[in-house]
């Protein structure tokens, strides 16, 4: 199993989510705390559909495309527009000193790898 | 050329292939969500290489005053793609001429025809002055999903499906993408719900 640097927690606050593209992974990759749960979630952010951006909607607590507005669950990546074969890449990760994969402010400073 | 017609010509580079600049054209999906002068796209008819279309579009200047426009689009041959469209009673006619330049790089050459006969005349220095200013704004909002189609193309991506679930199958392999009209939609489809939508 591989782990890989993917961004300090406190990097989500700036806009709700932070997207980067891994080139280890060869995906781009979306973390945003769940508004729910208040859980970190990671997915891929390229829409299943024709690739476009997908970014975390604060308001709808939800997934959504930026080319074409399909709408994505937030806790499993599943399309809820259409029923499509695919569905948003989930990813494991693990947040680091502390092992909380909840967005507290203790662990603003940590920092969060994906595993693959 | 006729005195009646206003036309003017934009020519472009992009750093995507001939058939997703093309792709670009065809997806009607995006048209609302990516242009900020689009509110709603209703397609009628489509076929292999055209399709009639009903877009309501912000009128320039006003934009809380919309317009309900009938489009023509056909792929004329290979590289051109031409558009007829009627608004405030004025005929248009773009045409879109794509070349390949390499295996990821294009030129377009974006040319708009307005047929001005009349009183329709007086339209000729505003039409002059605001094509350049819109024609620059959709390049824009269209740029960068040329650009990300042609990289998640790139990385292998399948329409529908996402990116292969290896990530060593992540790589470009040396096909071409076929541009195949019309591009696919889902059933029920927001393009797909005009009441005199053919079905």
């Amino acid at each position: 199993m591989n782990k890989i640097f993917f961004c300090k927690v406190e990097e989500i606050n700036i806009k709700g989510y932070i997207i980067k593209f891994l080139d280890e992974l060869k995906d781009e990759i979306i973390a945003f705390v769940d508004k729910d749960t208040k859980k970190i979630k990671i997915f891929s952010s390229i829409c299943p559909h024709f690739g476009g951006e997908i970014y975390y909607s604060d308001k709808d607590n939800l997934l959504k495309c930026k080319w074409h507005g399909w709408k994505f669950c937030e806790k499993t990546g599943k399309c809820l527009s259409f029923p499509i074969k695919g569905s948003l890449n989930l990813y494991n990760f693990k947040v680091e000193p502390n092992s909380l994969n909840q967005y507290e402010s203790i662990i603003k400073k940590d920092e969060i790898y994906i595993i693959y | 050329m006729n005195k009646d017609i206003l036309e003017v010509s934009v020519d472009k580079t992009i750093e995507c292939s001939k058939e997703v600049a093309q792709w670009n054209y065809w997806d009607h999906e995006h048209l609302d969500v990516i242009h900020s002068s689009y509110t709603r796209s209703d397609i009628l008819y489509d076929k292999k290489n055209f399709l009639f279309r009903l877009d309501l579009i912000k009128v320039p200047l006003i934009p809380f005053l919309t317009l309900t426009t009938p489009i023509f689009m056909v792929q004329h041959n290979e590289e051109t793609t031409i558009t007829y469209a009627i608004q405030f009673g004025v005929l248009s006619k773009t045409t879109i001429t794509i070349s390949s330049l390499e295996k990821s790089k294009c030129k377009i050459n974006m040319n708009y025809q307005f047929y001005l006969n009349g009183w329709k005349k007086i339209l000729k220095p505003i039409l002059k002055k605001l094509i350049p200013i819109w024609n620059e704004r959709v390049w824009l909002e269209d740029y960068s999903v040329k650009m990300r189609r042609q990289k998640v193309l790139d990385m292998n991506f399948k329409d529908f499906v996402g990116l292969p679930k290896n990530i060593e199958d992540r790589v470009f392999k040396e096909h071409k993408k076929e541009f195949t009209l019309p591009i696919p939609r889902p059933k029920n489809s927001t393009r797909d719900r005009h009441p005199l939508k053919i079905k």
